[in-house]
């Protein structure tokens, strides 16, 4: 990144200019994206949610930025920060696995069968689980639009899908699908 | 697209209101000062021989203080992303390393029957209690002021703020404060800051994340 023209651009956001302000935000997203897309893999739904979690952390926290320090340094060790902590809580939560889970799950099951037998194998969960695994495994939503459409909470939507997952890849096993 | 909405959105409101940062620490750490000293002189009052013991009052209060200027810069550090410790958190380090030497110093010069005495203050050393208990709601201010800032090691963030409240506690037990004897002042000050310290960092753990 090219340190000091994003610096000027935050001086003069800082200093009440909305064009320049907008102009870095948007240059620190396709940063931010390329980084969290790279440290992610195939999770890009949650890239995209983190490079949201940190633009509104950038502005939320602007106060904090010392204009005699670099500015890349200092959203570098924001987007760091953020990345750990949802590390952290994804661990916690258990859903640090949720895309592998998917692909195990389908490669298990084999072929051009596979996505027929999906709705058969969806059936066998609770109607909650089920809708999460639709809007984010299939139709491939991000976390924060499935649960706009659920009209659940975010962590619920990622809970209900790893239990869903989880409960999907034993019927596989297990050979009831 | 979603994130591009955002930023239109964020980008409505760029400047930032209100005094800068290190205003608001000021202010908290003006506060807790007032807030320690009241409290003292309330509570203990200063202590009868003030005026006679006044070298021992300034030396007590000069070591606290030692701890605060160096506790308060790190603080400040820690509460912004991308700034790492620097000198200051060493520097906490190295002053503990001086007031462990003065103890073994001091009780060296001691006559063998007045050690533990020299030590523990002729008694239940008092202050390892009520300084921690008079920096707790000091350093919940410093805290709430940290919640606003962006400490990206809360840990530590959550010492710094620990130590300063100890040693701004600190400070204002020395008006009080009885006991004459640098081994006991060089042994139970800094540790009633440091237990400050790790409550500070046991609790930034929780409270600190953003």
């Amino acid at each position: 990144m090219d340190e000091a023209a994003l610096h000027a651009l935050m001086i003069r956001g800082l200093a009440g200019d909305s064009a320049a302000y907008s102009a870095l935000l948007k240059r620190l997203a396709e940063a931010l994206r390329t980084y969290y897309r790279r440290r992610l893999f195939q999770r890009q739904h949650e890239a995209e949610d983190l490079v949201q979690d940190v633009l509104t952390a950038i502005h939320v926290k602007r106060a904090t930025f010392d204009t005699s320090q670099k500015l890349t340094v200092w959203v570098y060790a924001i987007a760091q920060y953020k990345l750990i902590d949802y590390l952290r809580r994804a661990r916690r939560r258990g859903v640090a696995v949720s895309i592998e889970d998917e692909t195990e799950l389908f490669s298990e099951t084999g072929d051009a069968a596979a996505s027929a037998d999906v709705e058969t194998l969806l059936a066998h969960l609770p109607e909650k689980q089920r809708d999460a695994i639709r809007l984010v495994k299939l139709e491939e939503l991000s976390v924060r639009e499935a649960a706009e459409k659920a009209g659940i909470s975010e962590s619920d939507v990622k809970v209900s899908v790893h239990r869903g997952m989880k409960k999907l890849s034993k019927i596989v096993r297990d050979g009831e699908g | 697209m979603e994130t591009d909405a955002l930023i239109q959105t964020l980008a409505r409101d760029p400047k930032v209101k209100g005094p800068p940062v290190t205003v608001w620490l000021a202010i908290c750490i003006a506060a807790a000062l007032a807030y320690s000293v009241l409290a003292i002189l309330i509570i203990g009052g200063a202590r009868p021989d003030f005026a006679a013991q006044a070298p021992w009052v300034t030396a007590k209060a000069g070591l606290s203080l030692l701890f605060a200027l160096a506790a308060a810069p790190l603080l400040l550090r820690l509460s912004r992303p991308g700034r790492g410790a620097g000198a200051w958190l060493p520097l906490l380090g190295v002053l503990l390393v001086g007031c462990a030497m003065t103890v073994a110093g001091s009780l060296a010069s001691v006559a063998d029957g007045g050690r533990m005495d020299a030590f523990t203050g002729g008694g239940f050393p008092v202050c390892a209690v009520v300084i921690p208990t008079l920096a707790a709601p000091s350093a919940a201010a410093l805290f709430l002021w940290l919640r606003k800032q962006a400490p990206t090691r809360p840990v530590l963030a959550g010492m710094a703020a620990g130590v300063l409240s100890g040693a701004m506690a600190a400070m204002a037990y020395a008006l009080t404060c009885p006991v004459d004897s640098a081994a006991f002042v060089a042994m139970w000050y800094p540790l009633a800051i440091a237990a400050c310290g790790a409550l500070g960092a046991l609790a930034g753990k929780f409270a600190l994340r953003w």
